[in-house]
C-alpha cells in the first residue's frame, strides 16, 4: 500500500511571472476534485506543473529518465540534478528567482507535509511535519518522503512521481513500457523488503554480467597478444598470420553472437505474439463457424418429422461449409439445393413436402452477414498461420546462427590453444602469458557459471513476485474497466501478460510482471493485443495510459487516495473525445480526497465546460485558477485581452455542455 | 504433417470416447470431452508419455481446442462418432458456442479400437486414458466440467485468459504434472503408488479444491 501525495496547497511568492509587485503571493488552493489552471501560451501552466513536481522532487532525478524514454534496466538510484536543471524556473524570470519561493502543503495519509522552495535554485528553505520543524536537508526531506510515501527509495519515489502522479509535456507511457512498468509494479506491490531485494539481486546481476563481458574483452585482447608472442618468437609469418585472424575472427563472432541474441529475444517475442494471434483466430473461426451452423440448423430443424440428430448435424455443417463431412468432397451446389428444400418446405434429404409448421427460414441477410464473418474470419486464420510460420522459421534460423557460431567459437578456441601450445619451452615470458591466459579463461568460465546460477535464482524470485503481483490483477483490470470504458468506444481491457527480458546479456531471459491492453478495433473480429502506442489513435494512446494509472493508485493507494497532474490533455484529443475524457478524469477527481490539477490552453469545445461543470451544468465543479487574470501578461494577452476574455467567459459560464 | 497431427488428434478423440464409455461416462459432454483432452495432455508426463498438444489458448470457459472440434466433427461425419443433443449456446461474451453430447458409434469405432489395440504404444496410452477416465468420473458432473478452475496449469492466475497456456511446446512448466507427482510424498516411505493411484489422487485433490472454494 502505498501513500499517493494529496496535493492541498501552492502558494507562488515573488516570482516574475505571476505578479511584478514585490510581496505577490500566487495562492493556489487545490480542492478535492478538479483543479483547472487555465492559460494561454507563456501564462505559466507548465511552469506551475513543474512547480509541483520540484517541490516533491525536489533537485533530485532518476538519472535514466533525463536522456532516455525507455528505463531499460537502468539504476533507478537518485541523483542530484546539474546545475542548469536546477535554474529552470530563475531563466524564466529577469530577477532570476533570487528571493521566490514555491510552497506546498502536501497530505501522505494522515501526515501534512510543508515543503518551501527557493524558486532561483531549488534549495529547501522551510520543511514542517505536521506541526514540527524539520532540520532544512535534502536528506531530511527524502528520508521523511521515502517513509510517508511508504517505498524503499528516492528513486522509487521518483518513479511514482513521474510514471502515475504527473502526466508532464514528456508523456511517459506507462501501459507500454513494459521495464518502467514493471518498476512500478514492483514499488506498488511489493512488501518493502521484497522491492529492495529485487533491485540489489538484479543489480547483482548485471554488474556480474558487466564483469564476465570486460574479462571476456580482455581475453579477446590476451589471445591476441600471445598469437603476436607466439609468431615474434617463431618468426613465422605464417603462424602470426593464422593467430592473428583467428583472433580477429573471434572477436567478430562473438560480437555478432551478442547481436544474434538481442535478435533471438525479439524474435522470441514475435513468434509467441504470432502464436497467440493464431489460437485466437483459430478461436474466432471456430465461433463463426458454429454461428453459421447453428443458423442452417434452425433453419432445417423442422423439416425433419422425426428429428434424426446426427442427420442435422451433417447437414447444417454440409449447409454451412459447403463440403461433406461423410466424404470430404466441396459440394457448394449440394448445398444450394438442400437449403432450397428446407426453404420451400421439402425435406432436405429426399425432396418430398413436408409439414413444416413451425420452419424457421433464416433470413437471407443473417445468412449473408454470418457466412462474410466466417470467410473473414478464414482469412484471418489463414493469414495468421502464415504470419507463424515465418515467425517461427526467423526464430529458428536466428537460433541455428547462434548454435553454428557456439560451434565456431568453440573449435577456434581450441585451435588457438593448440597453436599456443606449441610455443618454445625457453621462451619464459610466452609460458607466462599462455598460463595468464589459462587461467583468464577458467575466470571467464567461473563467472559464467556464478551468472548462470544467479539468474536462476533471480527467476525462480521473480515467478514468486509475480505471483504476488498478479493478486491484485483482477482489481486493477476492474478500475481499468471502470476509467477506459467511459472514454473509449471499442472493447477495451487489460490483460495480465509476463514480459521476457534480458538482465545482463548471457543466460537466458526472466518473465518479469506486465499488463498489456487488448482492444477491438475496426480491422480485428474480437479484441487484439496492442502492444505499441502507435496500435491505437492519438486521442485513445494517452487516456488509455491515463486510465491505467488511475486503475493502478486507485488498487494500490492508501484509502484509494491520490493526485493527478496532467498537463495540457486537450492536445491530442478531437472534439468527440473531449467530453469523454472530461467525464472520465471528474470521475477519478471525485473519489475519496482525489485531486486532480489540469493545465489547459484556452480551447474551445467541450473538454474545459466538461470539466468545470461535470454532470451538473448549473454550477461549476472545479475550481478555476484563471492565468489570464493572475499571471502577468504576455504580449499577447495584453493586445488580444478582449478576445481572450469573451471566450473564457463563454466556456466558464456555459450553462450547458454540448 | 498437418494430416499427421489431425490422425493423432483424431486417434486421441476415439480413444477418450473409448476410455469415457468404459469409466461409465457416455454420452460426453463437448466440454468434459475438451477436459479430458487437456488432462490427457497435461497429465500425459506422469506416464511418461508426450502429450500430442502442449499449448492451447485460455478461455474463461475451460478447455477448448478448435482443431480437435472439427475433427470431432469429421468423425461423427465419418459415422465414428454419434452425437446427441445439439444445441448452441451464447457465451457471457456473445460468442456462440457447441453444446452436444458424444459417443461412440460402437459398430464402426470397433474396428479403430481393435487395431488401435495391436499396438504397444496406443495399448500404453489408451491404458492411461482409461485410467484417467476411471479417476475424472469419481468426480460429479458439474465439478467435472468446472475442474480446469481448480486444475494449477490451467488456473494459474499468471496466466491470464486469452493467453497461451504453454506447458510441453516451447517451455517445459507443467504444475499439473509436478503436484500429481508429490502426491508420492502422502505415502509411507518404501511404499511407492502406482501411476494410476497418481491419476485417482489428482482428481480427489480437484474435487477438494473445487469444494474448498465453494
Amino acid at each position: 500500500m502505498v501513500n499517493y501525495p494529496i496535493i492541498e496547497h501552492l502558494d507562488i511568492e515573488r516570482y516574475g511571472l505571476f505578479g511584478t509587485a514585490p510581496e505577490h503571493v500566487l495562492k493556489v488552493i487545490v480542492d478535492r476534485g478538479i483543479t483547472l489552471v487555465l492559460g494561454g501560451n507563456g501564462l505559466g501552466k507548465t511552469t506551475i506543473v513543474s512547480m509541483l513536481y520540484r517541490l516533491l522532487a525536489g533537485p533530485t532525478d532518476v538519472t535514466a529518465l533525463q536522456y532516455r524514454l525507455d528505463l531499460g534496466t537502468a539504476r533507478l538510484d537518485s541523483s542530484r540534478i546539474t546545475p542548469d536543471a536546477r535554474a529552470l524556473f530563475a531563466r524564466r524570470v529577469a530577477d532570476g528567482a533570487r528571493t521566490a519561493t514555491a510552497t506546498m502543503t502536501v497530505r501522505f495519509a494522515d501526515n501534512n507535509l510543508v515543503v518551501q522552495r527557493n524558486l532561483g535554485d531549488l534549495r529547501l528553505v522551510a520543511l514542517r511535519l505536521n506541526s514540527d520543524e524539520l532540520d532544512i536537508s535534502e536528506d531530511v526531506f527524502q528520508r521523511e518522503i521515502v517513509r510517508l510515501v511508504g517505498v524503499p527509495t528516492f528513486g522509487d519515489w521518483i518513479l511514482i512521481l513521474r510514471y502515475l502522479t504527473f502526466f508532464m509535456e514528456d508523456r511517459r507511457p506507462l501501459i507500454w513500457d513494459a521495464t518502467a512498468q514493471r518498476q512500478v509494479l514492483r514499488v506498488l506491490f511489493l512488501p518493502q523488503e521484497t522491492s529492495a531485494k529485487w533491485l540489489t539481486d538484479e543489480r547483482d546481476i548485471l554488474e556480474l554480467d558487466t564483469r564476465m563481458r570486460n574479462l571476456r574483452a580482455v581475453l579477446s585482447r590476451e589471445e591476441r597478444a600471445v598469437a603476436v608472442g607466439q609468431a615474434k618468437t617463431q618468426s613465422a609469418a605464417k603462424v602470426l598470420e593464422e593467430l592473428k585472424s583467428l583472433a580477429e575472427q573471434q572477436q567478430l563472432d562473438r560480437e555478432k553472437r551478442e547481436r544474434l541474441a538481442a535478435e533471438g529475444l525479439s524474435g522470441e517475442a514475435a513468434r509467441e505474439d504470432a502464436r497467440l494471434r493464431t489460437l485466437r483466430a483459430e478461436d474466432d473461426r471456430e465461433e463463426r463457424y458454429r454461428q453459421v451452423e447453428r443458423i442452417k440448423l434452425e433453419s432445417i430443424a423442422a423439416a425433419f418429422p422425426t428429428p434424426s440428430e446426427t442427420a442435422r448435424y451433417l447437414l447444417a455443417q454440409l449447409m454451412a461449409e459447403g463440403s461433406c463431412l461423410v466424404c470430404g468432397n466441396v459440394v457448394p451446389d449440394v448445398a444450394a439445393d438442400l437449403e432450397l428444400r428446407a426453404k420451400q418446405g421439402k425435406c432436405v434429404v429426399c425432396g418430398s413436402d413436408v409439414q413444416i409448421g413451425s420452419t424457421r427460414v433464416a433470413d437471407p441477410v443473417v445468412v449473408t452477414t454470418a457466412l462474410r464473418d466466417l470467410e473473414a474470419a478464414e482469412e484471418t486464420l489463414a493469414e495468421a498461420r502464415l504470419a507463424q510460420t515465418e515467425c517461427e522459421n526467423n526464430y529458428r534460423e536466428v537460433i541455428q546462427q547462434i548454435t553454428q557460431l557456439n560451434a565456431a567459437i568453440a573449435k577456434r578456441s581450441t585451435r588457438i590453444d593448440w597453436l599456443v601450445a606449441q610455443l618454445p619451452p625457453d621462451e619464459q615470458s610466452l609460458h607466462k602469458q599462455r598460463s595468464e591466459l589459462s587461467l583468464l579463461r577458467t575466470r571467464v568460465e567461473e563467472l559464467k557459471v556464478e551468472l548462470a546460477a544467479k539468474k536462476n535464482l533471480f527467476r525462480g524470485f521473480i515467478d514468486g513476485v509475480n505471483q504476488t503481483i498478479v493478486e491484485s490483477a483482477a482489481a486493477i483490470k476492474k478500475s481499468f474497466d471502470g476509467f477506459a470504458q467511459g472514454f473509449l468506444l471499442d472493447q477495451c481491457k487489460l490483460v495480465w501478460s509476463p514480459k521476457k527480458s534480458q538482465v545482463g546479456q548471457e543466460a537466458g531471459t526472466v518473465e518479469f510482471p506486465a499488463f498489456e491492453l487488448e482492444m477491438s478495433g475496426t480491422d480485428f473480429l474480437s479484441p487484439v493485443r496492442r502492444t505499441g502506442p502507435e496500435q491505437v489513435s492519438e486521442s485513445q494512446r494517452e487516456f488509455i495510459d491515463l486510465s491505467f494509472r488511475m486503475a493502478l493508485m486507485t488498487v494500490s493507494g492508501f484509502k484509494s487516495h491520490a493526485s493527478l497532474v496532467i498537463d495540457t490533455p486537450e492536445s491530442s484529443l478531437d472534439a468527440v473525445f473531449a467530453p469523454r475524457a472530461a467525464q472520465v478524469l471528474t470521475r477519478f477527481a471525485h473519489r475519496g480526497r482525489n485531486r486532480v490539477i489540469v493545465t489547459s490552453n484556452l480551447v474551445e469545445g467541450a473538454l474545459i465546460p466538461g470539466l468545470v461543470f461535470g454532470d451538473k451544468p448549473s454550477s461549476r465543479q472545479a475550481t478555476v485558477v484563471d492565468l489570464f487574470e493572475l499571471a502577468a501578461p504576455t504580449a499577447a494577452v495584453k493586445a488580444l485581452g478582449t478576445e481572450y476574455k469573451a471566450i473564457r467567459n463563454k466556456l466558464l459560464t456555459r450553462k450547458t455542455i454540448s | 504433417m498437418r494430416d499427421d497431427i489431425q490422425l493423432r488428434r483424431s486417434i486421441r478423440i476415439v480413444q477418450l470416447l473409448d476410455a469415457a464409455e468404459m469409466a461409465g461416462m457416455i454420452p460426453l459432454a463437448v466440454e468434459q470431452l475438451h477436459l479430458l483432452a487437456y488432462l490427457s495432455n497435461v497429465l500425459a508426463q506422469v506416464w511418461e508419455l508426450t502429450p500430442i498438444d502442449g499449448k492451447l489458448l485460455k478461455r474463461e470457459s475451460g478447455p477448448f481446442y478448435s482443431a480437435l472440434q472439427r475433427d470431432l466433427d469429421k468423425l461423427v461425419g465419418a459415422g465414428v462418432v454419434a452425437v446427441t443433443k445439439v444445441a448452441y449456446v451464447r457465451e457471457q461474451e456473445g460468442k456462440w458456442r457447441l453444446e452436444s453430447e458424444y459417443r461412440l458409434n460402437s459398430i464402426l469405432a470397433h474396428r479403430i479400437t481393435t487395431r488401435l489395440a495391436a499396438f504397444e504404444a496406443e495399448r500404453r496410452v489408451q491404458l492411461f486414458l482409461n485410467e484417467l477416465a476411471f479417476a475424472m468420473s469419481a468426480l460429479a458432473s458439474d465439478e467435472l466440467s468446472a475442474s480446469s478452475r481448480a486444475d494449477p496449469t490451467y488456473a494459474n492466475p499468471v496466466v491470464d485468459v486469452g493467453s497461451v497456456i504453454d506447458f510441453a511446446e516451447w517451455r517445459n512448466v507443467n504444475f499439473t504434472a509436478t503436484a500429481t507427482r508429490r502426491f508420492e510424498r502422502a505415502y509411507p516411505s518404501g511404499v511407492t503408488p502406482t501411476r494410476a493411484e497418481l491419476l485417482h489422487l489428482y482428481a480427489r485433490h480437484l474435487h477438494h479444491r473445487l469444494n474448498a472454494a465453494h
